[in-house]
């Protein structure tokens, strides 16, 4: 067996900074042995409380749940999901980039947590659902899913006969969900996709959900039918990344005015959490009417927690470092002690995210001595670390570009191109009322202005709107380029978009029609979410809490966004920034599904070695490996054992220990020559 | 012995010190005063006796002695650490901080250790000063003020709490319940309630309109203190600020800054 401090020196810190980012929390797992249940149990409780009234009486309540910055509010949510998933279905919306069309956000949001599988279950959130309906227990499953759709509708409609808006198509769509073929296309209509003529034909409805109102109805039938099996829980979080008003304060009015409509129209069975950081609520609470203000029945602060939970946070993660220890240490949170937490917090209170930093500092200087922990810590380094785990995430969690509403793909590249400083962006630039959103313009120095629209959906007749509106723009001379990104079809020559965008994009024009592939928009999706924690003060790097302001020259100066194709084809990277990468271009090429092949490119994971080493700078060789092997699937041990031998060599990092097993070898970064 | 006012005024702010002791700089007998009339104040307390000071290596350069010892081709007698030193001022003078020497706290006791025995030039700076214990016995026994000077009540208070300390202990370190309250940590709670209701902060009080009102009396680090306090007797609690952009860099910087996370800056009553 080993000594602890070996077993320390040797793993990965157990405060590692990337767990600090929490997020929606069907794509973050949570380690429940890493919780300590006395935090934050009485929110839990309250919480609990109010679901239990609520699938009670199936009437909507609304909690507040507000603490500061590092209090553990996401992190609550997470475990409110985990806890009461058995009780609820849970929802998780991501920031709305637009106040006009918050409905479909949430609506969008609530079919995408619902098409989700909660641990341990085999079917989706949505699945369970349907098949909890009485209507499908009369006569046992087989007989419906055999039976043809007009008797499952008729079923269904005999089981509500009110209060269903369009209730045919809406009750067609849910038999289609049975259907392994039809179900995610029955999901696309359901989340509010602008569907194409055929694939609405297919699913056997005129119309796709475009409207506000349309996507306020189809989140009430959900609750109508909820009823009957469990109240649905929608989770607002992250509020500092929301719409904006004309003024530039966020539009917390926009979310209570969906609140107070889901109360006033009777749209029951749902539970709605807001979680705000205390003075984000503070400071806008002026702004919501008061009658909004009195919808929220009850409102749960997340308090700091004492020095003995901040101990306890330790141990848990400790934990499983102590275990391999032989001997035993003498104290579980070895080697951190109370009195540092007392020296640091004289109060006696701080927050979770406080003390799992403040063990993460004295965890590092115990492993490299406190002499070379003074030195500032390569920030860039662990930034990339942060990066490549959230990378990972969204690669896992958007496999298609149309899961992202044009909206929020707009959003997302306009917060790309704030970061890189291209110039003044002016959001809305289309000349119409419905796609200004998809769209915005930003005047480069020394240039005319550039406007841009994004646009996804399948639908034709969308197409040839965007496309006119396109028209408009450039006779009127709003812009001296337009570029228009879309990866979906255009149609066919014949059809109206089609021929418009021929003309307005063709090759004697500046205009340009770009179809971005989607690991171009991983990197937008990736940086949103950051920006989103960082709004929320939820990103930690090497020891600061970033703000937009961090997290953009964090951006610019780790040159990641460089790799985006996207990004370079727009032309708002420095031509330092640009790195020829394969695989995307602009609309001559064939649709751009295709990736690049997987070409085991060492570059990125000697990248990840060195950035991992800066950042925790000893660590053991197997942990070194094993780290890099979790991050980079493609590659086997022997490759990273020779990968570490080459940058060994180039002198870029050290191997310590004449031991050839190398369980029983160090790497640490060669000094830097004073 | 006679002192002039100055040097008066020196000794007496020195006394409002925990221990009687602090870092040079944060001396300043008058608001006139300027640092070379203090450090020249200070030498001459020095060479009376009645304070005492440590002093701290700035920058160095090499003596011959030095220069001679790295020709010497056999073993050094010097350890590793001071060679280092040594090789980094051969060439030029350097000062502690270009010098790569871990842990950084063991630098000026190396560093001393080669002045002492001439293989280096240092130059020095008093870093911290202290009442000696003559220092002690003249203001308690011996001074007798005569003809006019102009000393404010304030440091007159320092003098009065200073002679009422019982001499065993020896004035060192007064003992916080003896120093007279200046708010009690009940009276800071009142303060804090009553700001709240004048300026309608909803129970969610920024900290500057508090050290407003309260600094002084209160010194900066006291008003933490009392805070700190609070907050551990469930008092009071503190809350962090996410979007500055309201206030002012001042009105920020009154928070109290945290090393981790963000700088406390509101405070709520429980």
């Amino acid at each position: 067996m080993t000594a602890i401090d070996q077993i320390i020196r040797q793993a990965i810190n157990p405060f590692d900074p990337a767990t600090f980012k929490p997020g929606n929390f069907w794509h973050e797992e949570q380690d429940p042995a890493l919780d300590v249940e006395s935090i934050h149990q009485e929110v839990i409780r309250e919480v609990e409380a109010v679901l239990e009234q609520v699938a009670r009486d199936h009437r909507t309540r609304t909690v507040m749940m507000f603490g500061d910055s590092g209090a553990g509010k996401t992190h609550v949510l997470g475990r409110l999901k985990r806890i009461l998933n058995p009780k609820a279905f849970f929802v998780y919306i991501d920031p709305f980039p637009e106040s006009e069309a918050i409905w479909r956000h949430v609506l969008r949001y609530t079919v995408d947590s619902l098409v989700q599988k909660p641990e341990g279950e085999a079917e989706s959130q949505l699945l369970r659902w349907l098949k909890s309906l009485s209507a499908f227990k009369q006569g046992g499953i087989v007989s419906w899913v055999l039976s043809d759709r007009q008797r499952f509708v008729r079923s269904l409609k005999a089981s509500y006969p009110s209060g269903i808006y369009n209730a045919n198509e809406f009750f067609g769509v849910l038999y289609d969900l049975i259907d392994p073929d039809r179900y995610p296309l029955a999901c696309e209509w359901l989340r509010g996709d602008n569907l194409d003529d055929e694939s609405l034909k297919l699913l056997n409805v005129k119309h796709s959900i475009e409207t506000e109102d349309a996507a306020q109805k189809v989140l009430a039938n959900f609750g109508r039918i909820a009823a009957e099996t469990q109240p649905i829980v929608l989770c607002f979080d992250q509020l500092d990344n929301i719409a904006r008003t004309s003024d530039g304060a966020i539009d917390l009015q926009a979310l209570f005015n969906v609140n107070s409509s889901i109360h006033n129209q009777l749209l029951k069975n749902f539970l709605v959490i807001i979680s705000i950081i205390t003075s984000t609520w503070r400071q806008n609470a002026d702004r919501v009417q008061l009658a909004d203000q009195v919808r929220i029945d009850t409102s749960v602060p997340l308090k700091p927690i004492s020095l003995d939970q901040a101990e306890a946070v330790w141990v848990s993660r400790l934990r499983p470092l102590h275990r391999q220890a032989d001997p035993r240490p003498d104290s579980p949170t070895f080697p951190l002690t109370r009195q540092v937490l007392e020296q640091k917090y004289p109060g006696g209170k701080t927050y979770p995210r406080n003390a799992l930093e403040l063990g993460r500092r004295i965890i590092q200087s115990y492993k490299v001595g406190p002499s070379k922990a003074e030195q500032p810590e390569d920030a860039i380094a662990a930034f990339k670390l942060v990066w490549l785990k959230e990378f990972n995430r969204v690669q896992e969690r958007i496999i298609r570009i149309r899961q992202l509403s044009a909206p929020e793909l707009t959003q997302m590249l306009k917060e790309t191109f704030a970061a890189l400083q291209v110039g003044e962006i002016c959001p809305r630039f289309l000349p119409s009322p419905t796609y200004a959103s998809h769209s915005f313009s930003y005047q480069p120095n020394n240039q005319g202005r550039v406007g841009i629209s994004w646009n996804e959906d399948p639908s034709l007749t969308t197409l040839f709107h965007i496309m006119s509106a396109c028209r408009r723009a450039v006779e009127l001379n709003l812009c001296e380029k337009l570029f228009l990104i879309r990866a979906e079809g255009i149609g066919k020559p014949g059809n109206r978009g089609y021929e418009l965008r021929d003309q307005i994009f063709a090759e004697n024009t500046p205009h340009q029609h770009l179809k971005p592939s989607l690991h171009s928009v991983h990197y937008l999706a990736t940086y949103h979410s950051l920006v989103n924690a960082a709004y929320a003060g939820e990103i930690v790097v090497a020891g600061k809490t970033l703000d937009i302001q961090a997290l953009e020259f964090f951006i610019r100066d780790s040159h990641i966004l460089q790799n985006c194709t996207l990004l370079k084809n727009l032309g708002v990277l420095s031509s330092k920034e640009i790195v020829e990468v394969e695989g995307e271009e602009a609309i001559a090429s064939q649709p751009d599904d295709s990736e690049p092949e997987f070409q085991p490119d060492n570059e990125p994971i000697q990248d990840f070695l060195l950035d991992l080493l800066k950042t925790h700078q000893l660590l053991g060789r197997q942990v070194m490996v094993q780290t890099t092997v979790g991050q980079f699937t493609e590659i086997s041990e022997d490759q990273v054992n020779e990968l570490i031998q080459q940058l060994s060599e180039d002198n870029q990092l050290q191997v310590l220990g004449d031991n050839p097993n190398p369980q029983e070898q160090l790497v640490y970064l060669p000094d830097q020559p004073a | 012995m006679e002192i002039a006012t100055i040097e008066l005024k020196f000794l007496l702010q020195l006394l409002s010190f925990s221990g009687y002791r602090a870092p040079l700089s944060q001396i300043r007998p008058s608001a006139k005063t300027s640092s070379s009339e203090r450090n020249k104040t200070c030498s001459q307390l020095c060479d009376r006796g009645l304070i005492d000071c440590s002093q701290k290596i700035v920058s160095f350069k090499i003596a011959p002695a030095g220069k001679a010892l790295l020709k010497l081709k056999t073993e050094l007698p010097v350890s590793e650490q001071e060679l280092k030193a040594l090789k980094a001022c051969e060439d030029q003078k350097v000062t502690p901080e270009q010098l790569k020497i871990r842990p950084a706290a063991e630098k000026q006791a190396i560093l001393r250790k080669l002045t002492d025995r001439g293989l280096i030039q240092a130059e020095t700076k008093i870093d911290e000063i202290w009442l000696s214990d003559r220092g002690k016995a003249y203001l308690r026994t011996e001074y007798s003020p005569k003809g006019s000077g102009n000393i404010s009540l304030g440091l007159l208070n320092y003098y009065l709490r200073f002679l009422r300390q019982p001499e065993s202990s020896n004035g060192s370190f007064p003992q916080a319940d003896s120093i007279p309250a200046k708010f009690s940590d009940a009276e800071v709670l009142q303060v804090i309630q009553a700001l709240d209701r004048e300026l309608g902060s909803q129970n969610y009080l920024p900290l500057f309109h508090l050290r407003q009102k309260l600094q002084p009396p209160f010194s900066r680090d006291e008003l933490d203190q009392a805070l700190y306090r609070l907050q551990r007797q469930d008092q009071i609690e503190l809350s962090s600020l996410q979007d500055a952009t309201r206030y002012t860099i001042e009105q920020v910087e009154a928070g109290i800054p945290q090393d981790i996370g963000g700088s406390l800056f509101f405070v709520t009553v429980v």
